[in-house]
């Protein structure tokens, strides 16, 4: 029935002149879109997330291993190693395993996560205790999603919009 | 004159003062050096405060309308060397989640807070994070959003 429609949404479109995509042929492709802005929009998130601090973002880094922590699942949110562990290798983000209408999850596992974003109590070079404030990596990383979303959106409507005479 | 984020911060910190906390703690601003406090039973708990700061929002094409936004963070750290009371060691969950308590109901939701012309608006009520050990302290966490627009 779909396909007679699309049919005869193309007979009539045919008549009246217009040959761009017909509203049948858009609405199949908004699954593929929502998909292109999911998926987007949770690199945004990641990039957020692991952008340090010599590179304009907020993640501290000393040796690299709180960034590198950073882990993406569709099973469930990662789970905190034990101390000590080192992540050696650059985080990887598997948009290809992400699908609409499933929960993706992004966590770090370095156990000093917590620490780094909520802020915690240090010593100095003085040897004097001090309030070491939280980065907030966390907290600006969630109040920018509305944005990542957001831009992602436009961009993946460009993308349509640019193609709309195909 | 200070800037529009000293005065954010001064009105967060100005409501922060006027909380009385049960039992009363110190209350440690951000980066600054203190030594922890004891009193007559021992390490005694105190509060450190983080200023998080997200990034603004333009709101308008003319440039002259943006949203600052935050985060404050208090963290209430209690000595695991202090006992709770003469008889029990360890803080009671439900005690522990009460030493908090005045500091969510301080921040509601919509709570507005002035200083210099600048207006901060706590956009919910504040979150209250599972209590964790963190070295020699027991910590438990209260985050308090917040908004401020700029004309």
């Amino acid at each position: 029935m779909l396909h007679a429609m699309d049919n005869g949404l193309d007979v009539g479109a045919d008549l009246m002149g217009w040959t761009g995509k017909t509203p049948m042929q858009w609405a199949r492709e908004v699954p593929a879109r929502l998909l292109a802005v999911k998926r987007g929009a949770i690199e945004g998130l990641a990039r957020d997330l692991t952008q340090t601090k010599p590179h304009g973002g907020r993640v501290p880094i000393k040796h690299g291993n709180l960034y590198r922590s950073l882990l993406m699942s569709t099973a469930g949110m990662p789970t905190m190693a034990s101390s000590g562990t080192e992540f050696t290798t650059e985080p990887v983000f598997n948009m290809g395993e992400v699908q609409l209408g499933q929960k993706v999850w992004l966590g770090y596992q370095a156990a000093h996560a917590a620490r780094q974003n909520y802020g915690f109590m240090g010593t100095d070079s003085l040897g004097r205790t001090y309030n070491q404030s939280g980065s907030g990596f966390l907290e600006a990383a969630i109040a920018n999603w509305p944005q990542i979303v957001a831009a992602e959106a436009e961009y993946v409507r460009n993308k349509v919009v640019g193609n709309a005479g195909s | 004159m200070p800037g529009l984020d000293t005065n954010i911060w001064m009105a967060l910190k100005t409501a922060l003062s006027a909380v009385a906390l049960n039992p009363a703690m110190v209350v440690i601003d951000p980066s600054a050096t203190f030594t922890p406090p004891v009193d007559a039973v021992g390490p005694a708990p105190f509060v450190l405060v983080s200023d998080l700061r997200n990034d603004r929002v333009r709101w308008d094409i003319a440039g002259k309308v943006h949203v600052s936004s935050g985060t404050m963070i208090l963290t209430i750290c209690w000595p695991i060397a202090r006992p709770w009371s003469l008889t029990t060691r360890d803080v009671p969950h439900a005690a522990f989640l009460e030493m908090a308590s005045p500091l969510v109901a301080a921040f509601p939701a919509d709570r507005r807070m002035r200083y210099s012309g600048v207006c901060v608006r706590v956009l919910r009520t504040p979150d209250l994070l599972p209590p964790e050990l963190d070295g020699a302290y027991r910590q438990i966490r209260v985050r308090i959003p917040w908004e401020a627009t700029q004309k």
